[in-house]
C-alpha cells in the first residue's frame, strides 16, 4: 500500500484576534490516500474553501500538522510555500480567472513556464486532453464558460501536478456544462496518481467522489468511503 | 518572448490610450529637461566662444589717473590692458538725429581686447580718414552698408564714412549703460572710429577706459577684487566687471532663466508622469487580483510577480524617456539657433551632450520604474488565499465626508450622493487628479504671473514714472528764447528742462554707476513712488535697491561723481523711489545747480544749460498725430534731436516677443499635462466602475445621468486642486520674478486678477476635455461584455 498522500492531524485554523476571532478549522483531522477523488461538502461558512486552502498552501495554520507527499507544510514559510504550490498543486477555480489578454495556449502555457520545461509542447498536450486544441488561440472572452473552465483545467494539469485543488468549478456552469467539467476532472486524473480535492455544496456532486468528507461549522462531520462513485454524466442537480 | 511579457504587451495594448496619455507627459518632462538644459549650455557656449574670438574684456574701467593702466598690468593674473577713449555724441544719419557712441579703436589692425567681427565690408585702414566701422543694431537699423556716411555733429560737424558692418561682444545687447538696458537702435547706435580722433576730444566730451584680459585659468574673483582696489585707489568713476557689463548681465539673467527652467519645469511634469503611472497601475493590479492570486497559487515566486508589475513603469518610462530625449536634443538644437539667431549672437554652438541624454533616459526610467514600485509590491504582497475569494472585493462603503458634516446633504438625490461619495472611494485616485491641477496651474502661473509682470513693469515705466512724450535735445545752451519756441510748437501742451548726468555713487567699497537726473520743482513729466510722493526741496531720491548695493539709508550724504565734468557733489538721500528699471537719482534741478555750486563749479548755471546735460521734456496733445508733432520740434532752430518715448516703448514690445513664445509653448504644455492626467484617472475611474455603470444602465438610467455624474464627481476635483494651485502658482512665479531682479531691474510679481481667472477656467475646460473620452466609453458600454469578462 503506498504511502498516503494527503494527512492532516488536528488542523485548526482562526483568523482574528480575541472578540473578533473567528475558527474556521478546528481540529481537523484526515487521511487521504494517492489518486483518490475527494469532495470536501458543506454549506456555507462551512470551512471547506479554508480546508482547501491549507492544503494548496494558500495560507499557514493556527495549529496542528498537514503533511502532503512526506512533507510537512503546516508551519512552512513563504518561500517553501510558494516553492511547494509551483511543485505540487494545481488549482481550478469558480471563476475561471484566466488572464484575459492571452490566448487559451498562453494561459496554461504561463504556468508551464513557471516550471521551466517546454512550456509549449506541454500546453499543446494538455488542450488536447481537455478537447480545446482547436481553440487553442482564442481569448477567454471568445470562450464559453465551460470551455473557460477547461482552460482553466488544462493551466491546472500542465504542471502535473500530484494534487489538483477545485474550488466550486461548476458554481458557474449550467447542469450540462458542469456535468462535462466534472466528466473532464475525472478523466484527466484517471489512471494517474494524482489526487483531487473538490470543494463543493452541492451534494450531487458528491455522488461522483471516491471519499467525501463532510464539514459544518469547521469541523469534519462526516468522512465516508463511496465504494460505487458515480460517474458525472449520470448526475442530475 | 515570455508569457508574462506577451501580457504584458497586451495589457498595454489594451488600456493604450491610458499609457500613451502616461507616456506623453514623461515625453514633455523629459524632452522639456533636454531641450532647455541643452539650449541653456549651447547658449553659454555660444556666448564664451563669441567672447574668447573676440577677446571680451574681463574688466572696463572709466576715468582713474595716468598711471592706472599700468598698475593693472603689474597684477598677477592681468594678461593685457589696453586703453581708449569713447564719446557719446549727436549724430545725424539721413535727417535722423540719434546719440551715437563712438569707440576709439586702433586702425593698425585690431584692438587686442574686444575685437571687432566683421559681417560686411571691412575694418578701418590705417590710412583711411574719418571712417568708422558701423555696429550691427544700428546698421539694421539704419540699412547701412559700407560706403554710406553719418554726421557727427560737434561744431560744424563732419561726415563720415561707413567702411563696414561689425558685431561686437560688448553690444551683443546693445544696451547705453547698466541704467539704460532697453536699447533703442533709432536713438542709440555704436560705431567704431580712429582712436586718435576720439582721444583728442576734451575731457568733457570723452572718457577714458582701460580695458583688462586676464591670463586663462586664474581665480577671476582675486583678479577682480585687485583691479578693482587698484581702480578704486586710482579715483575710477565706473568699474565694470564682465559679468557687470551691460549687454551680458542683460544676456546672462536670460540664460540663467534657461538654467532654472530646465530643472524646474521638468520636475513638474515627471511628478505628473510618476502620479499617473502610479494610478494607472495601482488600478491594473487592482484589478488583476484574482489572476495575480491564481499565479501565486500556481507557484510563481513574489519577485516574478514584483519584476513584472515593476516593468509596467519600465517600459513607459524607457519609452518616454527615449523618444523625450530624441526630441529634446532636437528641440534644443533649433531654440539655440532661434535664440542666437534673433539676438545675432555672433557663434552659434550646437552640441549634442551625452550627459543631457544619459540625465534624459535616467530620469524618465527613474521616475517610471519608482512610480511603479508601490502597485508592483501590492501585487505580490496579495496574500493568494485573499485573492481566490470570488471576485474583486468591493471597497469599503462610507457616507462622504461633506454628508458627515452637512448632514442636510443625505437628502439629496441617490445619484448626487454617489457622486460626492465617488470623491472618497479611492482618495489615491483623487489626490491624483487634484494633483494635476496644482502641476498644472503651478506651470500657468508662473508663466502668466512672468508675462503680467514684465508687461506692468513695462507699463509703469513708460505710464507712472516716464510720462513725457518726447524728450528734445537741443545743440545749443537751453535759453529762454529756445524754450520758448519748443513749448510753442504745434501739439506740445507743457514742456519742462530737465538735467541729466551720468553718475557714479561709491559707499562701503561698492561702486554704482547711475544717472542723476534733475526735474523742475512741480514736475509733471515723473511720477513719484516715494512715500510722499513728490521731489523733495532739498537733498535727493534714490531707487530703492540702492540699500541693498551699496549699504546707504535715508539721512545718509552721498558723494556722487559725475566723471564728464570732473566734478563730485554731495546729497542727502531723502526717500527711495520704487520704480521697475534701474537705481537711478532724482533732485530738483535747483537743488543740483546749488550743490555744484557748493562743490566749487565757477558756473554752475550754465554747466546745467549745456546741451550735453539738459534737454527739455514735452507732453502732447493725444488729439495731434504724434509724427506731426515730433516733426514740428525737429524743425525748431536749435533743436538737434527729438527722442520719442513711445519709440522705445515699442522696441520693447518687439524683443519681449521671443519672451511670449517661450512662454505661449509653457501654457501649452502646462494644459497637455493637466489633460493627460486627468484622462488617465477618469479612464481608470470608469473603466473600474464598468459592472457598476452597466448595471445601472441595465436598470434604465439614461447614459446622459451617468455622464453627469461622472462630471460633477471630477469637476469637484478639478475646483478643489484650483484653490492650492493657484497659491502655488502665484508663490512659484514670485520666486521665478525674484530671479530675474539686478541693477538693472526690479522684478517684482504684479499678476493680474484676469490671469488667475483664466488660468482656473482653463483647467475647468481641460477637466471637461479630458471627460469626453470617458463619458462616450460609458455610452457605448456592453452590458453582456462586461458581465461575461469578471476577470478585466
Amino acid at each position: 500500500m503506498s504511502e498516503p498522500a494527503v494527512v492532516a492531524e488536528g488542523l485548526t485554523k482562526i483568523y482574528g484576534e480575541g472578540d473578533t476571532a473567528t475558527t474556521a478549522l478546528e481540529d481537523v483531522s484526515f487521511s487521504i490516500d494517492q489518486g483518490e477523488f475527494v469532495v470536501l461538502l458543506g454549506p456555507s461558512g462551512s470551512g471547506k474553501t479554508t480546508l482547501l486552502n491549507q492544503i494548496g498552501a494558500l495560507e499557514g495554520a493556527t495549529s496542528g500538522s498537514l503533511n502532503v507527499n512526506g512533507s510537512e507544510i503546516a508551519g512552512m514559510s513563504d518561500k517553501d510555500r510558494t516553492e511547494y504550490r509551483r511543485s505540487t498543486v494545481g488549482f481550478v477555480f469558480q471563476f475561471y480567472n484566466l488572464v484575459p489578454t492571452l490566448t487559451a495556449h498562453e494561459n496554461v502555457a504561463l504556468i508551464a513556464e513557471i516550471t521551466g520545461d517546454d512550456p509549449d509542447a506541454r500546453s499543446d498536450v494538455v488542450l488536447d486532453q481537455v478537447g480545446l486544441e482547436d481553440r487553442a488561440s482564442y481569448f477567454p472572452g471568445q470562450m464559453s464558460g465551460g470551455q473557460q473552465q477547461r482552460v482553466a483545467i488544462a493551466r491546472g494539469i500542465v504542471k502535473d501536478p500530484p494534487l489538483l485543488l477545485c474550488d466550486e468549478p461548476t458554481g458557474s456552469l449550467d447542469l450540462e456544462t458542469g456535468r462535462s467539467i466534472l466528466d473532464l476532472l475525472r478523466s484527466t486524473t484517471a489512471g494517474t496518481d494524482r489526487t483531487v480535492f473538490l470543494v463543493t455544496h452541492n451534494s450531487t456532486i458528491a455522488e461522483m467522489a471516491d471519499r467525501v468528507i463532510r464539514l459544518r461549522d469547521g469541523k469534519i462531520v462526516g468522512d465516508d468511503v463511496n465504494l460505487n462513485p458515480a460517474l458525472a454524466v449520470e448526475l442530475r442537480w | 518572448m515570455s508569457y508574462l511579457s506577451k501580457k504584458r504587451r497586451r495589457d498595454m495594448g489594451r488600456q493604450r490610450w491610458q499609457f500613451i496619455a502616461v507616456g506623453v507627459t514623461v515625453v514633455i518632462g523629459v524632452m522639456m529637461y533636454a531641450a532647455t538644459y541643452d539650449s541653456y549650455l549651447n547658449i553659454t557656449s555660444s556666448y564664451e566662444q563669441t567672447y574668447d574670438r573676440l577677446a571680451f574684456a574681463d574688466m572696463t574701467v572709466a576715468g582713474g589717473d595716468e598711471a592706472l593702466p599700468d598698475t593693472i598690468e603689474a597684477i598677477p593674473g592681468v594678461q593685457t590692458v589696453t586703453v581708449r577713449h569713447t564719446a557719446d555724441l549727436p549724430i545725424t544719419i539721413e535727417d535722423h538725429t540719434l546719440r551715437g557712441r563712438m569707440i576709439g579703436t586702433p586702425t593698425s589692425g585690431q584692438p587686442e581686447i574686444n575685437k571687432l567681427d566683421v559681417q560686411d565690408g571691412r575694418y578701418l585702414s590705417a590710412d583711411g580718414e574719418f571712417e568708422a566701422v558701423a555696429e550691427v543694431h544700428v546698421a539694421r537699423a539704419f540699412e547701412l552698408s559700407a560706403g554710406d556716411t553719418f554726421t557727427v555733429v560737434v561744431g560744424p560737424g563732419q561726415d563720415f564714412i561707413v567702411t563696414g558692418i561689425a558685431a561686437s561682444a560688448e553690444y551683443i545687447w546693445p544696451a547705453a549703460s547698466t541704467q539704460e538696458i532697453f536699447p533703442d537702435p533709432e536713438q542709440f547706435g555704436v560705431f567704431f572710429v580712429d582712436e586718435d580722433l576720439v582721444a583728442q576730444l576734451p575731457p568733457s566730451a570723452s572718457v577714458r577706459e582701460t580695458l583688462v584680459l586676464y591670463d586663462e585659468g586664474v581665480s577671476i574673483e582675486d583678479v577682480d577684487a585687485a583691479v578693482h582696489d587698484a581702480a578704486t585707489g586710482a579715483g575710477a568713476t565706473s568699474i565694470l566687471t564682465q559679468a557687470d557689463q551691460p549687454s551680458n548681465s542683460t544676456l546672462q539673467l536670460d540664460v540663467e532663466g534657461f538654467g532654472e527652467m530646465a530643472i524646474a519645469f521638468p520636475i513638474l511634469f515627471l511628478t505628473a508622469a510618476g502620479m499617473a503611472v502610479y494610478v494607472l497601475l495601482t488600478r491594473i493590479v487592482f484589478a488583476q487580483r484574482s489572476i495575480i492570486g491564481t499565479l501565486r497559487a500556481s507557484g510563481m515566486s513574489a519577485r516574478e510577480l514584483r519584476r513584472h508589475y515593476l516593468s509596467f513603469g519600465l517600459w513607459i518610462g524607457v519609452v518616454g524617456a527615449v523618444v523625450g530625449v530624441l526630441l529634446g536634443v532636437v528641440a534644443g538644437a533649433f531654440m539655440t539657433e532661434m535664440y542666437t539667431g534673433f539676438l545675432d549672437i555672433p557663434d552659434t554652438v550646437v552640441l549634442i551632450r551625452p550627459t543631457t541624454i544619459i540625465v534624459g533616459l535616467l530620469f524618465g526610467i527613474v521616475v517610471g520604474t519608482l512610480s511603479a514600485l508601490v502597485p508592483a509590491r501590492a501585487a505580490y504582497k496579495i496574500a493568494p488565499a485573499e485573492a481566490m475569494r470570488g471576485a474583486t472585493p468591493a471597497t469599503s462603503g462610507d457616507k462622504s465626508w461633506l454628508e458627515r458634516t452637512v448632514p442636510a446633504l443625505s437628502k439629496l438625490p441617490v445619484r448626487t450622493r454617489m457622486t460626492l461619495r465617488g470623491i472618497g472611494r479611492s482618495k489615491r485616485r483623487s489626490l491624483s487628479t487634484v494633483l494635476g491641477v496644482v502641476l498644472a496651474l503651478i506651470l500657468i502661473l508662473a508663466s502668466g504671473g512672468m508675462i503680467d509682470s514684465i508687461l506692468n513693469m513695462i507699463n509703469d515705466q513708460f505710464e507712472v514714472v516716464d510720462v513725457q512724450d518726447a524728450s528734445v535735445i537741443a545743440s545749443e545752451p537751453v535759453n529762454s528764447d529756445l524754450f520758448a519756441e519748443i513749448d510753442a510748437t504745434r501739439g506740445v501742451t507743457r514742456s519742462e528742462i530737465a538735467a541729466n548726468f551720468s553718475a557714479s555713487v561709491t559707499a562701503n567699497g561698492e561702486t554704482l554707476s547711475t544717472t542723476l537726473q534733475g526735474f523742475e520743482t512741480d514736475t509733471e513729466m515723473h511720477g513719484w513712488t516715494n512715500p510722499s510722493g513728490s521731489l523733495p526741496a532739498s537733498g535727493m531720491l534714490a531707487g530703492a535697491g540702492i540699500v541693498d548695493k551699496l549699504g546707504v539709508t535715508i539721512g545718509d550724504h552721498v558723494t556722487i561723481d559725475l566723471p564728464t565734468h570732473d566734478v563730485s557733489i554731495s546729497l542727502e538721500i531723502v526717500e527711495f523711489v520704487d520704480e521697475p528699471l534701474g537705481m537711478p537719482l532724482y533732485a530738483q534741478y535747483d537743488v543740483i545747480t546749488e550743490a555744484l555750486s557748493e562743490a566749487g563749479v565757477d558756473d554752475p548755471e550754465g554747466l546745467m544749460a549745456a546741451p550735453t546735460v539738459t534737454t527739455v521734456l514735452t507732453l502732447f496733445d493725444p488729439a495731434i498725430d504724434r509724427a506731426t508733432v515730433i516733426d514740428g520740434l525737429e524743425d525748431v532752430n536749435g533743436v538737434l534731436a527729438v527722442q520719442d518715448a513711445r519709440s522705445l516703448y515699442n522696441t520693447i514690445q518687439q524683443f519681449l516677443g521671443l519672451f511670449y513664445a517661450l512662454t505661449g509653448i509653457m501654457l501649452l504644455f502646462g494644459g497637455v499635462m493637466a489633460f493627460s492626467l486627468m484622462f488617465n484617472t477618469i479612464s481608470v475611474n470608469i473603466a473600474e466602475r464598468s459592472t457598476e455603470f452597466a448595471t445601472l444602465k441595465a436598470n434604465g438610467m439614461s447614459d446622459r445621468t451617468i455622464g453627469w455624474m461622472i462630471v460633477g464627481e471630477n469637476l469637484f476635483l478639478t475646483i478643489l486642486g484650483i484653490v492650492p494651485g493657484v497659491i502655488l502658482g502665484v508663490w512659484m512665479a514670485s520666486l521665478f520674478m525674484g530671479l530675474f531682479s539686478n541693477d538693472s531691474f526690479n522684478m517684482s510679481l504684479m499678476m493680474s486678477p484676469w490671469t488667475v481667472v483664466i488660468a482656473a477656467a482653463s483647467m475647468i475646460a481641460v477637466a471637461l476635455l479630458s471627460l469626453i473620452p470617458g463619458v462616450r466609453s460609458v455610452k457605448r458600454l456592453d452590458i453582456g461584455a462586461v458581465v461575461r469578462e469578471r476577470a478585466a
